[in-house]
């Protein structure tokens, strides 16, 4: 029997080709993908040992052959809602990053701050002075690496929360219970998150040859004159 | 005129570091009456209990991000002429012209230098 998508789901991805702009959030995506995988696997035969029941809670079962307790424990291992998983791991490196940078830039913040008031003494050399102030700017100007850096770790942690709705989703479609509890909380707060960046226009830092420059941002806002 | 140096300037950040950042340099250019919030919240609070002479604020931000904020601004009869430099990461097209339709005099990309922040301030407020 040929496998076909479910005419729900044709008519909204035939809608989304019209509106052609239509930007798709992450749980609009993750229910898509969850869609076109159903359909894909629903006529799917028995590919492990005959018999072989899910010994899962819940009252979603697994389709027939697929080994729901085994995939079950593989995704347990990048995100288990009770106590952590790999991706919780890589949330607390990113974090760890984070502060690091932070006070690293305190600290070079600091240094720039004693250089200008070096420069500040009235004993000082005019050119030592103009030498030491511009050093000072340099460093401010360097400094910035925490702020561009550290909203390029929020874009990363948000991915990872993108990846671990996509595993808990897929943990709750195979009968983990405590998966099912928390999916739709985790789905409604990626949601909401993505609205507000559609609202507002947010990106981030964008990356080199893709952002619009100083120079080229000066001639849009010329433009407006 | 030449511009009051002494005029209070609000500077919106959520990060402490660029806040530290922006002051200083706006120290070394010589206004040292500078006031700062973390969010466009809590500016907005500050601009309606003191005259601010500049506001530059970051985009990004929460509760109230500074694309908010400046429509918050341009609502208010009594805020509306205050001076607002954007200064964000944010530097897609559509975010530049959402900015200046909302009202924004000014709009600096990150990571940006001191030199780019004075012409700006001059752009915006006339010679020091």
């Amino acid at each position: 029997m040929p496998r076909s998508a479910d005419p729900g789901l044709r008519d909204y991805l035939e809608q989304l080709t019209a509106d052609g702009d239509h930007r798709i959030s992450a749980r609009e995506l993750a229910d898509i993908i969850g869609e076109v995988a159903q359909t894909l696997t629903a006529d799917l035969q028995p590919l492990s040992v005959a018999g072989t029941e899910p010994s899962v809670a819940g009252n979603r079962a697994a389709a027939p052959g697929v080994d729901a307790a085994g995939a079950l424990a593989a995704l347990a291992e990048i995100v288990n809602v009770e106590s952590g998983g790999r991706l919780a791991e890589l949330k607390e490196e990113l974090d760890e990053i984070r502060t690091s940078m932070q006070n690293a830039a305190a600290v070079y913040l600091s240094a720039a701050e004693s250089i200008e008031n070096i420069a500040a003494h009235p004993d000082m050399d005019a050119d030592d002075q103009a030498q030491l102030y511009q050093l000072a700017t340099d460093i401010y100007e360097a400094s910035s690496f925490q702020d561009i850096g550290g909203q390029r770790l929020t874009r990363v942690t948000e991915i990872l929360k993108e990846l671990e709705f996509t595993v808990v989703r897929a943990q709750a479609v195979l009968g983990d219970d405590a998966a099912d509890q928390s999916v739709d909380a985790l789905g409604d707060a990626i949601e909401r998150s993505e609205t507000r960046k559609m609202e507002y226009f947010l990106h981030g830092p964008q990356n080199a040859g893709k952002a619009n420059t100083q120079e080229e941002i000066d001639k849009i806002l010329a433009s407006f004159d | 005129m030449a511009v009051d140096l002494n005029m209070p300037v609000l500077i919106v950040d959520d990060y402490k570091t660029m806040l530290r950042i922006i002051r200083n340099l706006l120290k070394q250019i010589g206004f040292n009456n500078v006031d700062e919030a973390t969010d466009g919240k809590s500016a907005l609070e500050k601009m309606q209990q003191r005259k601010y002479g500049l506001v530059i604020s970051d985009w990004n931000m929460e509760p109230m991000t500074g694309l908010e904020l400046l429509k918050e601004v341009r609502a208010d009869d009594k805020l509306r002429p205050t001076p607002f430099i954007m200064i964000t990461a944010e530097s897609k097209t559509e975010n530049v012209i959402a900015a200046k339709e909302a009202g924004v005099n000014n709009y600096i990309v990150k990571p940006f230098n001191a030199a780019t922040l004075k012409t700006k301030l001059t752009s915006v407020l006339g010679d020091f």
